[in-house]
């Protein structure tokens, strides 16, 4: 038995790699909750530092906001491309014509950074969502 | 293993990439949504710090009425999100910052033979 060689799960085990990443959640989403604390009241504010809580905090909850950050991706997805496909043909075909070095770089960019934004954008109407549903369906 | 094995680097993808590298079998999809969640809070963290997000945020909860069906609400923050010009504040910096900082708290605290060649990539990648 190769004691210093161990096969995968028995590493996985060893490591626990869900209760790792549980833990650094947790304390992550302390700090938000800590933040969220001493700013000026907004219940915006206080919805996404509560949606990124609810998200670790209860199955169903993560359950629903994971649901919903894919619709909420998909649904921002659109207007990235949109974007990204706006700002290539700019550089194409603006009055002031690129050279192909900055064609690149501008492709490249709005490609690179626009779904950064966008997951931005996405994660945080997921979290406001997930600790604001609740609310605005019982007034259905 | 070296960055270039690494083709579009996304930090969705590089999530992914680690579990590979970690041979994470089991609860794929649970340690990542725990590790998107760390780093989602750690963002908003950092972004409720920032005046002009929190001014933002202040505009957007105005628009907001109990009165209106939940999609209507959630169609109201995306075209204000849409709208917004966040091109002034520095989100892509903060969010690999976040990123970096969880994922390299992540592998610092599992028992792996190749941690610092991960650390190293993590560094690499997100930087």
């Amino acid at each position: 038995m190769e004691i210093n060689n161990p096969p995968p799960v028995e590493q996985e085990k060893k490591n626990s790699f869900l209760e790792i990443a549980k833990g650094i959640a947790t304390q992550k989403s302390g700090e938000l909750l800590d933040r969220a604390k001493k700013i000026k009241p907004g219940h915006l504010a206080l919805a996404v530092a509560l949606g990124a809580g609810a998200w670790i905090l209860g199955d169903s909850a993560a359950e629903w906001s994971m649901k919903f950050a894919h619709e909420g991706e998909s649904m921002v997805q659109g207007f990235a491309n949109m974007m990204a496909q706006t700002a290539e043909a700019s550089a194409y075909s603006g009055p002031d014509a690129l050279d192909a070095q900055t064609r690149y770089s501008l492709g490249s960019f709005s490609y690179t950074l626009i779904p950064l934004f966008v997951g931005l954008a996405g994660g945080s109407i997921a979290s406001a969502a997930a600790a604001l549903r609740p609310a605005f369906t019982r007034k259905r | 293993m070296t960055t270039a094995t690494v083709p579009h680097i996304t930090i969705l993808g590089l999530i992914d990439f680690l579990m590979d590298q970690l041979e994470i079998k089991a609860d794929r999809l649970e340690v990542r949504n725990q590790l998107l969640s760390a780093i989602m809070a750690g963002l908003n963290s950092k972004l409720l710090d920032n005046p002009q997000i929190s001014s933002k945020m202040g505009e957007i909860s105005t628009q907001l009425s109990e009165q209106d069906p939940f999609d209507k609400n959630l169609q109201k923050i995306t075209n204000h999100l849409v709208k917004s010009d966040l091109s002034e504040i520095n989100t892509t910096t903060i969010l690999l910052t976040e990123a970096k900082d969880v994922l390299t708290a992540f592998v610092t605290k599992t028992e792996v033979s190749n941690k610092k060649e991960l650390l190293d990539n993590i560094s690499i990648l997100l930087s």
